[in-house]
C-alpha cells in the first residue's frame, strides 16, 4: 500500500515535525517525528496515521481529504489552487 | 580413502549449517536484511547508521514482523520539506494548464494546494500549515 495522505501533526496541543524514518514496512513508508522519535504508520483499513511505537503509541493523527490527480484535471476543478514551488530542502 | 571422506564431511557440515542459517525466512527482506536485536525484553531494529529503533509495541500490539522492516537508511537520509512556498496562477513556477503531471492535492479550510508527485517522491513528507492547522503531506 502506497502511503499518500495529508495528516494532522498536532497532538495534545504540541506540533510535531514528521519525516521519513528510513524504514519501510510492506512497501509503505514508516514515518517518525523529530520531537519524540515515535514511529507512525498508516495501518490498512484505518484513516490517519497510527503511532505504532514511542511516546504516543496507539494514538492517531487525523487524516484530511486529499487526492492524487493529473495537474490539468485538478486545476479544472480547483482554479484557485496554489502549487508548491519551494521550501527548505527543495 | 573412507576416513578422508568422513573428514571432509565433518569439515563441511558446520559450513553447510551456517549457510542454511543465514538464508532468509519466507517473507523476510531479501534486498536489505534487517538486524533485529532483542535485549531486556525489548525488540529493536538497527538501521544502517547504527541507530536502534524500539519496535516492541508494534510487534506485540499490532503484529508487525521485525524482519519485514526494510532499508533502514537512517533518519536523515530523506529530509522532509519545511516551510513550503506556493505559487498562484500567473506567478513564476505555476505549471501550464496543459500539464498532465501528477500532483497530490488537498483543500483545508478553503485553501487549496497541490504538491508535485515528482517532488514528493523525493522528500516523502512536506510539513505544512493551513492557517492554524499544521499538517504533514506524505507520499
Amino acid at each position: 500500500m502506497q502511503l499518500a495522505g495529508v495528516y494532522s501533526r498536532v497532538i495534545d496541543g504540541k506540533t510535531l515535525t514528521l519525516s521519513a524514518s528510513g524504514w519501510t514496512y510492506r512497501n509503505t513508508f514508516v514515518l517518525y517525528d523529530y520531537e519524540t522519535e515515535s514511529l507512525w504508520y498508516h495501518l490498512e483499513g484505518e484513516q490517519g496515521l497510527r503511532c505504532i511505537s514511542g511516546k504516543y503509541q496507539d494514538r492517531q493523527l487525523k487524516e484530511w481529504t486529499s487526492e492524487v490527480s493529473a495537474w490539468n484535471k485538478w486545476l479544472e476543478k480547483h482554479p484557485d489552487t496554489k502549487y508548491l514551488i519551494s521550501g527548505s530542502g527543495l | 580413502m573412507r576416513s578422508m571422506k568422513v573428514f571432509l564431511y565433518l569439515l563441511g557440515l558446520p559450513i553447510l549449517i551456517t549457510a542454511c542459517n543465514s538464508v532468509s525466512e519466507p517473507g523476510s527482506s531479501t534486498n536489505s536484511p534487517v538486524e533485529v536485536v532483542e535485549k531486556e525484553e525489548k525488540i529493536l531494529i538497527k538501521d544502517l547508521t547504527g541507530k536502534e529503533w524500539d519496535i516492541t509495541h508494534a510487534v506485540k500490539e499490532y503484529g508487525f514482523v521485525a524482519n519485514q522492516f526494510q532499508y533502514g537508511l537512517g533518519p536523515f537520509a530523506i529530509q522532509p520539506i519545511m516551510d513550503p512556498v506556493f505559487a498562484q496562477s500567473g506567478e513564476n513556477g505555476f505549471p501550464s494548464s496543459q500539464s498532465s503531471a501528477l500532483i497530490m492535492g488537498t483543500t483545508i479550510v478553503g485553501d487549496t494546494r497541490a504538491y508535485s508527485i515528482g517532488v514528493m517522491s523525493r522528500f516523502e513528507v512536506a510539513n505544512d500549515k493551513f492557517g492554524t492547522n499544521y499538517v504533514a503531506v506524505a507520499y
